[in-house]
């Protein structure tokens, strides 16, 4: 096999810059609205402080319609919302509006889990020394259940990652669509195994600085 | 300090209802140290979760310092917590926060401004002991410190009550010792009044002056502990000295059971006895311990079976002695 070194050095830059750049930025709205969509799910489930059957029942529907498609079926379905929220439904910035819709609802399960597992004495020991419920939220639940959320966001932007690739194939750009418009539509082998080696190479990353970040801020 | 009236609380499940507590009345005196005893069912933890106000009473009314809590609004009541301190069976310390994080804690909720929140965490941890463990997670403390953390936590924003919820059920009988005796020392020093609910006959025994004992959600007992040891119907008697069960009776012998607190006693009532009426006495089981001070020994005393008991039984109640039976 020929390493064609000039295309992958004119490719794989900007690919992996993409590829980035929709990730990072989903992360952030996935972070922005997973985490308090996750907390309110915990907040209202029954035995919550705010119980409340049908809120939670009308946001557990909707989460779980979200998690049950096929991340490359919602993105086309949303297609025409994306071009509502970013003007068009190509490129990087396109992609992050898919992206962050699938890994939202992904990501508040996950907090919501983590949160679970706080010993109910511990949120009673907070009202009983008169804290309001942002405090409650703030100090005691997101705060004890940080490693675990810090863990679910990991799995969250690898899940991202992945997507990304599949948003790339139908005109997100990135390391997705290098892979398929090269490597699979024009035989060339050697980029598809450089764009592999480099999703490796950030998943990795990712995961490492994940397991440090939770290890780090976990004191159990 | 703290008047609880007709205090009642019902939960309603699938098909009728279950009374938690009914009707509960009891008057906690101020720097008392005020023992909750009874089975578990009979309504202890919602009696707790109402103190605390974790649960709303279905109806009565919970006095503290003249302040109606049963009545006030959300906000009040976020105010009002400050003036209770509470500490839990399983401590309940955010494990991702260090020893003196823990007890800065409710001083942060309170908005006292950073320095101020330093010098008294300081000054706290010194006062359960654990000056030098403020750095330390939870995780890397024994129970017993633990829970030292959890009171200092509880006194925090120097509440009048501390309440106390099986305070020591999870630890070892000399970590107990060392907690119920800061918790005495506590009182002592900060005039704080103590409530403990427990199940353990050795905590009341231990520290408490005060003491109720709570049956299927109503106040069977309560009083001065003395009191309610005197009472034979209380059975608190033999829950705190427990004699070990008679053996084959001797024939010929009865036995009496009797109940003495150096207090109200002369300490020779058994020779006394004797010389007085003549009589031999076999002492059957004993039990003695220090209460309170005082020296309080529970007997059974063996006579012979001729022996009248009645002016023996009326001689005991007239140096004070309580006489279970005869």
């Amino acid at each position: 096999m020929e390493w064609d070194w000039k295309t992958i050095g004119k490719l794989l830059p900007t690919a992996t810059e993409q590829t980035l750049h929709m990730v990072g930025l989903a992360t952030v709205f996935t972070v922005l609205i997973g985490l308090p969509l996750g907390v309110v799910l915990y907040m209202t489930s029954r035995g919550g402080l705010w119980a409340n059957r049908y809120v939670n029942g009308i946001l557990g529907f909707v989460v779980n319609i979200g998690r049950s498609l096929p991340f490359i079926i919602l993105m086309i379905a949303i297609i025409p919302f994306t071009r509502l929220v970013v003007g068009t439904s190509l490129g990087p910035s396109a992609a992050v509006v898919p992206l962050s819709v699938g890994a939202i609802p992904f990501f508040a399960r996950l907090v919501e889990t983590s949160l679970r597992e706080i010993d109910r004495g511990k949120i009673d020991a907070a009202i009983v020394m008169g804290s309001s419920y942002r405090q409650i939220i703030t100090k005691v639940l997101v705060r004890e259940s940080l490693p675990g959320i810090i863990a679910g966001l990991t799995t969250s932007v690898i899940a991202l990652i992945s997507y990304s690739a599949m948003a790339g194939t139908i005109g997100g750009g990135g390391l997705g669509f290098l892979a398929k418009s090269r490597g699979y539509d024009r035989f060339q082998t050697d980029v598809m195994i450089a764009t592999v080696v480099v999703i490796i190479i950030i998943v990795q990353l990712v995961q490492i600085i994940g397991d440090v970040l939770a290890r780090k801020l976990n004191h159990r | 300090m703290i008047t609880l009236s007709s205090l009642r609380k019902v939960y309603p499940v699938a098909g009728g209802e279950i009374v938690a507590l009914d009707t509960v009345d009891l008057e906690v005196g101020r720097g008392a140290i005020f023992g909750v005893v009874g089975p578990s069912g009979a309504g202890k933890s919602t009696l707790v979760r109402c103190l605390a106000m974790l649960d709303r009473p279905t109806s009565g009314k919970i006095i503290v310092n003249d302040e109606d809590f049963t009545s006030t609004s959300a906000r009040k009541l976020r105010r009002a917590r400050h003036r209770i301190g509470m500490v839990f069976q399983h401590v309940n310390l955010l494990e991702n926060r260090t020893a003196a994080k823990n007890v800065s804690y409710p001083l942060e909720i309170a908005g006292v401004p950073a320095a101020a929140r330093q010098k008294r965490v300081a000054e706290l941890l010194a006062l359960v002991g654990l000056a030098d463990r403020g750095g330390s997670y939870p995780a890397q403390l024994s129970g017993g410190q633990k829970q030292r953390v959890g009171i200092a936590r509880a006194l925090a924003n120097d509440p009048d009550v501390l309440l106390c919820d099986e305070p020591t059920s999870a630890l070892d009988p000399t970590t107990t010792a060392e907690i119920l005796t800061l918790l005495k020392d506590l009182r002592d020093r900060l005039g704080v009044t103590i409530i403990i609910i427990t199940h353990e006959m050795s905590v009341v025994k231990q520290v408490c002056d005060h003491v109720a004992v709570l049956e299927a959600g109503r106040i069977a007992y309560s009083g001065p502990l003395l009191d309610v040891i005197g009472d034979p119907d209380s059975g608190m008697a033999s829950a705190l000295l427990p004699l070990p069960a008679a053996g084959t009776p001797t024939a010929g012998r009865r036995s009496i059971t009797v109940t003495f607190s150096s207090a109200k006693s002369p300490a020779d009532f058994v020779s006394t006895l004797a010389r007085r009426f003549d009589v031999d006495i076999a002492i059957e089981a004993a039990s003695v311990e220090p209460v309170q001070g005082n020296s309080l020994g529970r007997l059974r005393l063996g006579l012979d079976h001729e022996v009248d008991p009645a002016p023996i039984v009326e001689y005991l109640q007239e140096l004070g002695l309580w006489v279970e039976a005869a």
